[in-house]
């Protein structure tokens, strides 16, 4: 079986992640050229990738037929519409654009140019998670009244990234949003956040949160409330809890090792697993695995442009929500009228 | 040893399980008389005289009684208090005390002019999970506190008629944990956001009232505490707090009711939670009287309980803020003319 050739727009963190996975587990695809407007020479030449300066050599080469995009939040769009409009497939990194006017003309073109578009929600992928929405859908909780999620990053983001991160809910929140939809299966119609920045500098500077608490009512009724932290410095704390009081659900940390210590001092266990590379690495596997099985057999990705759209919408309404100290409805429709211009 | 002369105004289910603990666990009290109307059904108590309620008067007018203990039904409390101050008795009070911040002022006001201690049924300061959780924080082993989330789930909703009459879901079951953050973070409340439904029973809608909620408070010193609450669990009562701050995180558990856990090919069984409140708050229920005791002994001027009259204004005043956020879906700021709550939970 012939693998499927496949380019990356963007060597930073989690496009060298992309990368390796794909050249060492996954040899239904051929990682065929990376681009970079800012180059990792000492790592592309340990990794012996094929470079280009020139992005516009990976939207004309006939042989590419996917494309991994992993550029800075800002350039998104632009490419996924270059590379719709070349014919590839694409995978891109969360979100899909800056705006919701920019993800619906994106949605837009990607339909008209029949590609597919799978935005990089991984943690849908993640066995835990996957498990927890099957117990869902299996009722073990009925209809869930109650949705809590927990996430908190270890350590915060350098100044430098808070300026330009968009703010905590852009950045941080929203796969929360999407982990919430996924979860409960509806669309979530109002969102009420909350946020204060009493531990970092760097969020505090640039008027960003470095806490927030972000409340979401559900078109069903289920209530739901996201609990994001930049600094928690046990560790990468990610924890889910679906209740109703006929069952409650609930999705641990995974730690860095099963050891405890037990002394005259107390008892010791294993912080959770650092950051989200340790944590969701076979994630990142497998929703690139999907990807591939979507463009072989002519699927639809399991997580589509309109999820991203969704997850922005909602990550604008909290931001919006905050500042104005409001709750924000969100309409649960497509607005398809929207996306024609 | 000379015993506090006591009379326990009201024997209901809350009544019963205090005079029990207090038999059990406090020598130092000496209850003299038990006021309640229904007292036919209870079983006799030894040295414990009973009394209707028509004869409150008459029992406070007993010079050698000391203080009294108020577990009677929530709208008699205001008054049973006034009655109490009136003879001088010091008192014990479960809450609510009053849904009516007005009420409470005028208590507050008459407990200092006649120099009456007073202290008031927030058990759950006295939990030992909670103490050390207090202390710890007090000691700075967070750091910077920023989020505290609170978990406040009953195992088997109240039934309908008590819902009639409870004050809601707020002023009833979250006023602990109101107080509970106004208790961690030594600040006061300065807005209430409370999205709740009636997602268990329906009929709950139709007086007003939910049964499930998801609040979200913003305390005067920035800490943002979010509460999560059902009327049903029907696992047990899941009570978990968890503090986070700039040097980790502190985390109180439930209780199992037993440590012992079974292990077969399909899966892992261990207990579920403690069932009932008096199981999961017994030692926080023998605390309270324990600090009750030492503040009725006490020779210092001026002593306050550690569970004041203006604590649960503040948790009232929190509820009333709730139920008002609730209903029109907005924040609720609260205004504060009101420093000493804060000034006094640093100490």
């Amino acid at each position: 079986m012939k693998p499927i050739n496949i380019a990356i727009i963007g060597m930073g963190r989690i496009g060298k992640l992309h990368a390796k996975n794909i050249m060492t587990r996954m040899p239904y695809f051929k990682l065929v050229k990376i681009t970079d407007l800012l180059p990792d020479n000492a790592w592309l030449e340990e990794f012996n990738i094929p470079f280009t300066s020139n992005i516009a050599e990976i939207f004309d080469d006939k042989n590419i037929q996917a494309i991994l995009i992993c550029s800075p939040s800002s350039y998104h769009a632009e490419q996924i519409v270059s590379a719709a409009k070349a014919k590839k497939h694409i995978f891109c990194e969360k979100p899909l654009g800056l705006t919701e006017r920019e993800i619906l003309h994106v949605i837009n073109i990607v339909k008209e140019q029949s590609v597919i578009l799978q935005v990089g929600f991984n943690r849908r992928f993640d066995s835990h998670f996957e498990d927890l929405k099957n117990k869902i859908t299996q009722q073990f909780v009925a209809k869930p009244h109650i949705l809590r999620i927990t996430s908190r990053d270890p350590t915060p983001p350098p100044g430098d990234y808070v300026k330009h991160s968009g703010g905590i809910f852009l950045d941080m929140s929203i796969h929360d949003f999407d982990m919430a939809r996924f979860l409960i299966g509806e669309e979530v119609v109002e969102v009420q956040a909350f946020g204060n920045a009493l531990i970092n500098n760097d969020c505090h500077q640039y008027h960003d949160y470095d806490t927030a608490l972000i409340h979401l009512r559900f078109e069903n009724g289920t209530l739901g409330i996201i609990d994001n932290a930049r600094q928690a410095s046990y560790g990468y704390d990610q924890r889910i809890e679906v209740f109703s009081n006929k069952g409650c659900l609930k999705s641990l940390n995974e730690l860095e090792s099963h050891l405890q210590s037990w002394t005259k001092d107390g008892v010791l266990a294993a912080k959770p697993k650092y950051f989200f590379t340790e944590r969701y690495a076979d994630s990142y596997i497998k929703q690139l695995e999907s990807f591939y099985h979507c463009i072989h057999s002519h699927l639809s990705p399991k997580v589509t442009a309109f999820d991203g759209l969704q997850a922005t919408r909602l990550a604008i309404a909290a931001t919006q929500s905050a500042k104005s100290n409001s709750p924000i409805r969100v309409s649960p429709k497509l607005a398809l009228e929207e996306a024609f211009f | 040893m000379k015993r506090i002369q006591m009379a326990v105004l009201g024997y209901g289910r809350v009544g019963k399980m205090h005079v029990k603990l207090i038999q059990h666990y406090c020598p130092e009290l000496q209850i003299r008389a038990i006021i309640d109307d229904c007292l036919s059904n209870a079983k006799p108590l030894e040295d414990i005289k009973a009394f209707q309620v028509a004869d409150t008067e008459h029992v406070l007018e007993d010079a050698s009684l000391e203080a009294v203990f108020i577990a009677s039904p929530s709208n008699t409390h205001a008054e049973l208090i006034k009655k109490a101050i009136k003879h001088g008795k010091h008192i014990f009070c479960e809450k609510p005390v009053s849904f009516d911040i007005s009420t409470l002022n005028t208590l507050i006001r008459a407990t200092e002019k006649n120099h009456i201690k007073l202290q008031v049924g927030l058990n759950r300061r006295f939990d030992p999970d909670f103490l050390l959780l207090k202390d710890k924080i007090s000691n700075n082993e967070l750091g910077q506190i920023s989020l505290i989330k609170i978990t406040n789930r009953d195992p088997i909703r109240p039934s309908l008629s008590f819902a009639k009459r409870s004050g809601g879901l707020f002023l009833d079951f979250n006023i602990h944990d109101f107080d509970m953050a106004h208790f961690l973070t030594g600040s006061t409340v300065q807005k209430v956001y409370a999205q709740g439904s009636a997602l268990i029973d329906s009929r709950l809608s139709d007086i007003n009232d939910i049964d499930t909620a998801i609040i979200s408070l913003t305390m005067q010193n920035g800490i943002l505490v979010s509460i999560d609450s059902s009327r049903e669990t029907n696992y047990g009562y899941d009570q978990r707090v968890e503090v986070m701050g700039s040097q980790g995180a502190l985390v109180v558990t439930n209780q199992p009711q037993q440590t012992n856990e079974y292990t077969s090919s399909l899966s892992t069984h261990s207990a579920l939670p403690k069932f009932s409140f008096i199981e999961r708050y017994q030692n926080a229920y023998i605390n309270q009287l324990r600090a009750f005791i030492h503040l009725l002994q006490s020779k210092e001027k001026n002593i306050q309980s550690l569970a004041t009259l203006d604590d649960m204004k503040h948790a009232v005043e929190v509820a009333l803020a709730a139920n008002h956020s609730c209903k029109t879906n907005k924040p609720v700021s609260l205004s504060h003319h009101d420093d000493k709550a804060v000034e006094k939970s640093f100490s």
